[in-house]
């Protein structure tokens, strides 16, 4: 019992983390049509924006905060640089920038930085033993953090004008223009608010995996993967199937055989397709 | 697609390579950017002509270097016949991976693509076949080389130009035919190519299962050339690399295939000892040739050409 | 009596709650220049892409000279001898005139071995010469469809599913982005077509041109069918008339 909780529980904490990179990416690609193989990297740059602040003697939490507007300002220059030029271009060009773009991010982190990774002290050391399992407090936080941030997310979309306008963009093309909003700023904003939950991601995670220039790589790998499992368009279904994929990656490899941990995600994708192409939470709008 | 007199020019050019270049090590870039030329034709097939962007490839890539390089260390089989075996298995794993996701649209397509070649890439890290992450040591090169006098990575590299030779007329022929066209009208007008006859599942399955085959075959002589490999060689990192390299240097063209295949194989490994500032700059071409030169490097230098012809008096 | 090419039985077809076309029946004889009218939202698309085999039906059957050929998709139905044109012409616009025509000719595959042959036979090549005669497209074999005007581009379609040699003929909205000298010469093609042997079905909102060239027709309104019937007696009928009202 002891172990399963402990099972459960680190598997919770790695599916809240893909959780929200998978939102992100399912926010932009759904409204935006975007695929953001970059976010890994703005996770990354977050990451290393926190560890920076904190090492300056800033608070974890503050450093957190600026690191998601960090992250955010990232955004939407990318969108104003990479993407916007790239309008309706084929998604394959799409795929092609933003992997142009993260290698960027990649070699600039790698310049500034060096290949050795910074470490962050969590905010609040040591852990808690629930039902058996022993969890870390910045664990608590990440599972936390990404709550509070999907229904902040949630709350931003269904009771705000911007929100709106970003979920009538996601519903057809024109949507932002009906709302009164130009589709320019509503592709910069949802970028920008993509990327800084990516950046609240790298910031979570930035105490327990250390910051270093790849450290988004697996992350928006397994994104991807969670974000056609769950369908077009779902962002709650994104968080619904990562911490899906956290659980089972958990158990499979504590279970059956911990090398075969990718592969897990994959094979529920293949089944996926098989029986529901369209995603688990798929449906006909696209942003909901 | 191009004129036959390109052809002419092509052949001249890498057959006189060797006689450029100084050493081992430039007979050795050229020999590896031939590899990559013919897996990125094979790609080409599906990306370029069909329209299907798919990641998978690379990893069939892998399967055929993999075939060769089991059957011929632990069972001892010639390397001649391992090509076949190489080329069927990434043909039936071509074919199942197109059943499966080739009813899916555009972007979920590519990602699903990319799924398979990380399923295949994780069986490569963990069957005890293929020797798990240590990979496959002592693969010989084939004995036919032995045939040319003195320096193997020469004889290597002329083994290697007949062999693209050889999938270079292959693919001219397919593309040219009715294979190629039934492809060409489904990327332009899916649902013109439709009334029109065309059978769109069956041709993109073909599509699927020839970049396969091809890709398994530049896979084959990938094993031999290096001696060595293991499951990066089924990395889904290849299968972006040869998308990209068709994108920025060029589909459907002989030209651009060699124009990516030099992007993407050749300068990394020149631009090797700044790892740093190769990522930068490898990024930034990516963004700058998708934005200004959306047709690839190769169509955007065939422009100028032209250009510059018409300035002539 | 001539044969029965076409005939449509109870054809429904919902999207999700959406109920666009219900029990719609009719027959279409060889020879026949069959037209199918309606106002707005009839439902005329989607029971034509039905018929076409774009989408498949929900419910209902469609038969092709008296084979079941509902569930079949255009490329099978195109190798049966029923091709189709869309509303907005649809041509390769890479490819000029003759090489669109040549790439229809491509279309079909008669064999596995057909699927490797870089020429077309003889007969392909003097059927692409023939429709280029009967567009009147010859002088213009060279052109792209970016230099062509809206006739000749909807010509141009039509010539693109005449070379595989159809004996039906689905004309999606052939009026389409046509002015009214252009409507008339379309409707001298398409009288020359069918008395070459190709049976027209067409579905159009121009009364004008589907009253003046159909010898049948099949009124339908939100998804129902009306009424059926020689163009003059469907001018006298009432429902009919109640449909169009307001509508012109």
């Amino acid at each position: 019992m002891h172990d399963f909780a402990q099972i459960l529980a680190n598997g919770l904490m790695a599916g809240a983390v893909y959780g929200l990179v998978a939102v992100s990416l399912a926010l932009v690609f759904g409204v935006l049509e975007i695929p953001q193989f970059a976010f890994g990297a703005h996770a990354m740059i977050a990451a290393y924006a926190l560890a920076y602040l904190t090492a300056n003697e800033f608070s974890y939490v503050t450093a957190l905060v600026l690191s998601m507007l960090v992250g955010m300002g990232l955004g939407a220059i990318v969108q104003y640089l990479v993407f916007e030029p790239l309008r309706d271009k084929p998604h394959a060009t799409l795929f092609i920038a933003a992997f142009g773009l993260l290698l960027i991010l990649q070699g600039l982190a790698l310049l500034v930085f060096g290949p050795n990774p910074m470490v962050v002290e969590p905010p609040i050391a040591g852990a808690v033993e629930i039902m058996g399992a022993r969890v870390t407090y910045q664990r608590l936080i990440i599972i936390a953090g990404v709550f509070v941030a999907v229904v902040g997310l949630n709350l931003f979309l269904t009771k705000t004008r911007l929100g709106s306008a970003i979920r009538a963009a996601g519903q057809n093309p024109f949507g932002a223009l009906v709302v009164g909003v130009s589709p320019r700023k509503i592709a910069m904003l949802t970028m920008a608010v993509g990327s800084g939950l990516a950046a609240l991601a790298g910031g979570l995670l930035a105490p327990i995996s250390q910051v270093y220039p790849t450290m988004g790589d697996f992350l928006v790998l397994k994104a991807f993967i969670i974000v056609v499992m769950a369908g077009m368009g779902s962002i709650n279904g994104a968080l619904i199937a990562g911490l899906f994929v956290g659980i089972t990656e958990s158990f499979g490899s504590a279970y059956f055989s911990p090398h075969m941990r990718d592969a897990y995600s994959i094979i529920f994708l293949i089944a996926v397709l098989i029986f529901k192409p369209s995603g688990v939470f798929g449906k006909a709008g696209r942003v909901g | 697609m191009e004129r036959k007199s390109l052809w002419v020019w092509l052949i001249v050019f890498f057959a006189l390579v060797p006689l450029f270049s100084g050493s081992d090590y430039h007979l050795q870039l050229a020999t590896q950017l031939l590899i990559f030329v013919i897996l990125f034709i094979g790609v080409d097939i599906a990306v370029g002509h069909a329209g299907l962007v798919s990641v998978a490839h690379g990893a069939l890539f892998g399967v055929g270097a993999y075939a060769t390089a089991i059957l011929t260390v632990d069972h001892g089989l010639n390397f001649w016949l391992s090509i076949p075996v190489g080329i069927a298995l990434a043909a039936i794993f071509g074919l199942l991976i197109g059943i499966l996701t080739l009813k899916l649209a555009g972007h979920y397509f590519v990602i699903a693509t990319m799924a398979f070649a990380l399923l295949i890439h994780t069986a490569a890290k963990n069957l005890p076949i293929t020797h798990g992450e240590l990979g496959i040591t002592n693969i010989s090169k084939p004995g036919v080389l032995g045939l040319f006098s003195g320096n193997q990575a020469l004889s290597f590299y002329f083994l290697m130009a007949i062999a693209t030779l050889v999938v270079v007329v292959v693919y001219f022929w397919l593309m040219r035919s009715a294979f190629g066209r039934r492809l060409r009208a489904i990327r332009d007008n899916p649902l013109l190519a439709d009334a029109l006859g065309i059978d769109i599942s069956t041709a993109k399955l073909l599509a699927f299962v020839a970049s396969a085959s091809i890709a398994a075959f530049a896979g084959s002589f990938h094993a031999v050339f290096l001696t060595y490999i293991n499951p990066a060689v089924t990395g889904y990192e290849l299968g972006f690399t040869a998308l990209m390299a068709l994108i920025i240097g060029g589909r459907t063209t002989l030209g651009g295939i060699i124009v990516g295949a030099f992007i993407f194989a050749i300068l990394p490994e020149m631009l090797r000892d700044a790892e740093q500032y190769r990522l930068v700059i490898m990024g930034a071409i990516l963004i700058v040739v998708v934005q200004r030169a959306p047709a690839g490097i190769y169509g955007k230098l065939v422009d100028w050409a032209g250009l510059i012809r018409k300035r002539r008096p | 009596m001539s044969e029965v090419l076409l005939k449509v039985d109870g054809l429904s077809k919902s999207f999700g709650g959406l109920r666009a076309v219900s029990e719609v029946s009719f027959s279409v004889r060889e020879g026949d220049i069959y037209g199918v009218i309606g106002p707005n939202g009839a439902g005329k698309s989607t029971l034509f892409n039905a018929i076409a085999g774009v989408i498949r039906p929900s419910a209902g059957q469609v038969y092709y000279r008296g084979s079941d050929v509902s569930t079949l998709n255009a490329f099978k139905k195109c190798r049966l001898g029923i091709g189709r044109t869309f509303q907005s012409s649809q041509s390769f616009s890479h490819h000029t005139v003759q090489e669109n025509l040549q790439a229809a000719a491509y279309g079909p595959a008669s064999s596995a071995m057909s699927w490797f042959r870089s020429q077309l036979t003889r007969d392909e090549t003097r059927q692409v010469e023939s429709v280029l005669e009967m567009t009147g497209l010859t002088e213009l074999r060279d052109r792209y469809p970016a230099d062509l005007n809206n006739l000749e581009l909807k010509k141009l379609s039509i010539g693109m599913a005449l070379v595989n040699q159809p004996k039906l003929l689905l004309l999606d909205e052939p009026s389409g982005g046509l002015i009214e000298s252009e409507v008339g010469l379309l409707k001298a093609f398409l009288q020359g077509l069918n008395r070459n042997g190709v049976t027209l079905v067409l579905i159009d909102h121009k009364m004008s041109l589907v009253m003046s060239i159909c010898n049948e027709i099949t009124v339908i309104a939100a998804g129902k069918y009306v009424a059926s019937g020689k163009p003059e007696s469907l001018l006298n009928n009432s429902l009919v008339r109640e449909v169009y009202l307001g509508h012109n």
